[in-house]
């Protein structure tokens, strides 16, 4: 089995590129383009006066340009605090610890060639200690904490560099719909800047940022009897869990009074802890597709 | 220049005239392969003209960064032109089912896909495509794909993340079925456009 990595797929997904831009270099030059260019100069529908400013446009362009003068000083402070990357005391400083970062927070541990082996130990702490403990370690490392889906808390749910290997840990808790990074492999010549996002557990009502399938285990419908159910059946179900439905048919979202009754439930998301969508369609999965949502059943 | 009326003011035409033209030739390549990477070519065109036009309409409103603000406009574009092939199309099975003439389908939708890569790709949603195409068929990286994406930057980072276990997961499915084992660089197929109906997110907007 061929192992992906994210710069292989990456590189792979460029290679299919269908239409490369510089094929096109020209392309306004074509006649056709010429004449599209002048059908929409000749076009007189509504298009927006840019002359001038109302006077409560310029009053919320005054606010903006103050709001961006702020941001722009708060970045200003944030910069000369975090100092030079490989600063670890400076990068520490940052997070408005005056006390040591609880080091526990994260698992370090280094492999025979050098590189280091991470694993955030402790999903609800704050980002700024998270940080905090990477700096300790000279890694100039930013951390994300996001409302997730309870499978994926203490997961990373996205890590901006090819230069760290994800380290899996099966599928999510089982039955979700792919693997769960745990941690990562940070090279040990590794001296850049990197982000991650850690997934957290949600507060009720809260978005999830992420989410796996909630018919997975550790998920609000693991095992509740919804999947592959008619609309009927599941409906009552689901309220009884006191989760608000979102039916989708077709593609398009719709109410139970409307959604077919007699349609199946054939895939989730979780949208909240109080609020899930519902796939349905008028035929149910096949037995093997059921396998992994009903592991643990 | 356009006031609300519809009449032209004379003394903005000229400099709002040139503004859009420059912004036309400066952009047409990018818009026009961002559509046919997605669409047929003749359905391609048509987004690219319903994008420029968005555009005259809404010059004043163009933000800095107009290359990014124009991808995002052809996205739009490129998901009316899909809604009305949908549309076209769900009238032809309802011909069909009349005993008519059914309309013929495009080229490209008869294509397929060919290769466990294409295969797997293909089985994406809509969605995970999307980031992904904008992200090493465009170039962009996360911030500028929020940009057309209309989302946050992390949100793109999550989604950008699944979209690729996904993907990975896809493959894995794909090769098991394939020997031998897809090589990497073996390929020699191309997606034609990417044009999957499914269209749903597990990650925040």
């Amino acid at each position: 089995m061929t192992t992906w990595t994210d710069q292989a797929l990456d590189c792979a997904l460029a290679a299919q590129n269908p239409l490369p831009v510089d094929q096109l270099a020209d392309s306004a030059d074509w006649p056709e383009s010429v004449a599209l260019l002048a059908q929409v100069l000749a076009d007189d529908g509504d298009h927006v006066r840019p002359v001038g400013l109302d006077v409560r446009r310029r009053r919320i362009r005054v606010v903006a340009v103050a709001a961006a003068a702020a941001l722009v000083v708060a970045a200003v402070v944030t910069v000369s605090q975090r100092g030079t990357p490989s600063t670890p005391t400076k990068l520490a400083q940052s997070t408005h610890h005056n006390t040591l970062p609880d080091m526990s927070l994260v698992d370090f541990s280094t492999q025979s060639n050098g590189d280091i082996v991470a694993h955030i130990t402790d999903p609800d702490a704050a980002a700024s200690q998270l940080e905090a403990v990477f700096a300790a370690h000279h890694l100039d490392i930013s951390v994300t904490v996001l409302p997730v889906s309870p499978s994926l808390v203490g997961t990373i749910v996205y890590d901006g560099l090819y230069d760290f290997q994800p380290i899996h840990a099966g599928l999510c808790l089982g039955g979700g719909d792919y693997q769960c990074t745990v941690g990562f492999v940070i090279p040990a010549n590794f001296t850049g800047h990197a982000d991650v996002g850690v997934g957290r557990a949600a507060n009720p009502g809260e978005a999830y940022a992420s989410a796996d399938s909630p018919f997975g285990a550790g998920e609000a419908l693991h095992c509740a009897g919804v999947l592959n159910q008619p609309v009927s059946v599941a409906a009552p179900i689901v309220a009884a869990k006191g989760l608000t439905a979102e039916w989708r048919v077709g593609g398009s979202s719709t109410n139970l009074s409307t959604a077919p009754a007699g349609d199946y439930v054939v895939d989730g998301i979780p949208i909240s802890s109080t609020t899930v969508m519902l796939m349905v369609e008028p035929t149910p999965l096949a037995a093997p597709d059921l396998v992994e949502a009903n592991s643990g059943c | 220049m356009i006031e609300p009326t519809g009449h032209r003011l004379p003394n903005a035409s000229a400099s709002d005239d040139q503004r859009f033209t420059e912004l036309f030739r400066a952009y047409h390549p990018q818009v026009l392969a961002y559509c046919r990477r997605r669409l047929p070519h003749d359905l391609a065109d048509d987004a690219v003209a319903e994008t420029f036009t968005t555009a005259w309409r809404t010059l004043a409103r163009a933000p800095a960064d107009q290359r990014l603000w124009l991808l995002g406009l052809a996205r739009g574009s490129v998901a009316n032109v899909r809604r009305r092939r949908d549309r076209f199309a769900r009238l032809g099975d309802r011909l069909a089912t009349l005993d008519q003439p059914r309309p013929a389908r495009d080229h490209a939708e008869t294509t397929g896909w060919q290769g466990p890569f294409l295969t797997a790709f293909g089985s994406l949603s809509e969605d995970d495509q999307e980031v992904l195409r904008l992200t090493t068929w465009e170039g962009l990286g996360p911030a500028d794909t929020a940009a057309v994406l209309g989302c946050s930057t992390t949100a793109v980072k999550v989604r950008l993340h699944r979209a690729r276990q996904r993907l990975r997961k896809a493959l894995g499915q794909a090769e098991a079925v394939t020997a031998p084992p897809l090589a990497r660089s073996s390929s020699t197929a191309r997606l034609a456009f990417t044009d999957v109906p499914a269209s749903r997110s597990k990650e925040s907007r």
